[in-house]
């Protein structure tokens, strides 16, 4: 009995250490290299209008329930926010010209105090924004 | 064999405790997207751009918002006020709990800080975009946050009104809003 009691103690200490233990997170260590981030987190599109991809790109944003915090066109980026239950979600987009004829969209978003750095969560992004762009260019309001 | 299960047991906890915590399908358009488009949307009858948004501007000065960013080019005024949250039924609900804890224990404990979970203030948050549509409209969608802290000052709900009044409301004032900057009142 007491051999399982402390063994149960064992347990529940490894658990409750399980993400505690090695060196702290360093301010800008990242889980993947950054060519992988930036793999994942860009798509290029086939159009020279960088102003229409920007202004797509808000218009996805609130089509995904995000309210547009900031943009700056010369810049080319936009951030945005939205709240998922308790925690907020931020995203910040750029858009910039890859070559002659396309823009290279590069988004980055953070849940709670995670950078969100999975592939499906940005090719869901993507996709959103592939169907925004379909839409206005439907005229649909 | 008891301690072969424990170790499993722990295993399963540590690679749980592990995981990223990131829910899946942050990124997906739901089912309602386009009848929310259309709540948070409305197209106005000219292709004056920053006409609109000037009169947005003004209407939000006029509802006590104050500009917290904005861009023009891009069609965006993004705003903010503060407001009183308080509402009498929590400060009633929570006076009722002082009372029955203090009957409760012979005294009011300290402890017990009810009218620390009354809402105190709200922040509420508000983007204006627009874009050029087809023949010579324009149409512009507003989003709006609520950010509520309570007496202890912590921030304690968040959420993003999507009730179709708050956006009547709004567009019924913008529309006279419009009028007036066009009459150049």
């Amino acid at each position: 009995m007491k051999k399982l009691f402390l063994a149960s103690c064992l347990v529940l200490t490894m658990s409750l250490t399980a993400c505690a233990v090695g060196p702290q997170r360093g301010i800008f260590d990242t889980d993947k290299t950054q060519l992988q981030l930036r793999s994942i987190q860009s798509r290029t599109f086939e159009t020279i209008d960088r102003e229409r991809t920007l202004r797509n790109v808000i218009a996805t944003l609130q089509d995904l329930g995000f309210v547009i915090e900031k943009a700056d066109n010369g810049l080319g980026a936009v951030t945005a926010s939205k709240f998922v239950g308790t925690q907020e979600l931020r995203m910040t987009v750029t858009v910039r010209a890859n070559g002659q004829k396309r823009m290279l969209v590069r988004a980055n978003a953070q849940y709670g105090l995670s950078p969100i750095e999975d592939a499906e969560t940005y090719q869901d992004f993507f996709h959103s924004m592939e169907k925004s762009m379909y839409l206005a260019a439907e005229g649909v309001s | 064999m008891r301690f072969l299960r424990i170790a499993l047991v722990a295993m399963s906890l540590m690679l749980v405790a592990c995981t990223n915590n990131v829910p899946r399908g942050l990124l997906r358009t739901s089912a309602d997207t386009l009848a929310q488009r259309r709540t948070q949307s409305r197209i106005f009858e000219t292709s004056d751009e920053k006409m609109l948004l000037s009169a947005s501007a003004a209407l939000l000065q006029d509802l006590g918002f104050n500009l917290d960013d904005s861009e023009t080019e891009l069609g965006l005024v993004v705003a903010s006020n503060k407001i009183d949250a308080t509402k009498p039924g929590q400060v009633m609900a929570a006076t009722a709990l002082v009372i029955l804890s203090s009957l409760n224990r012979h005294g009011y404990d300290r402890e017990d800080d009810f009218y620390g979970d009354v809402d105190d203030h709200e922040r509420i948050r508000a983007s204006i975009v627009t874009r050029p549509a087809a023949a010579r409209s324009t149409i512009l969608r507003v989003t709006f946050q609520r950010l509520i802290w309570n007496k202890r000052g912590e921030l304690s709900r968040v959420e993003t009104i999507d009730d179709q009044k708050s956006y009547q409301d709004f567009f019924a004032k913008l529309s006279k809003a419009v009028y007036l900057q066009a009459e150049g009142l």
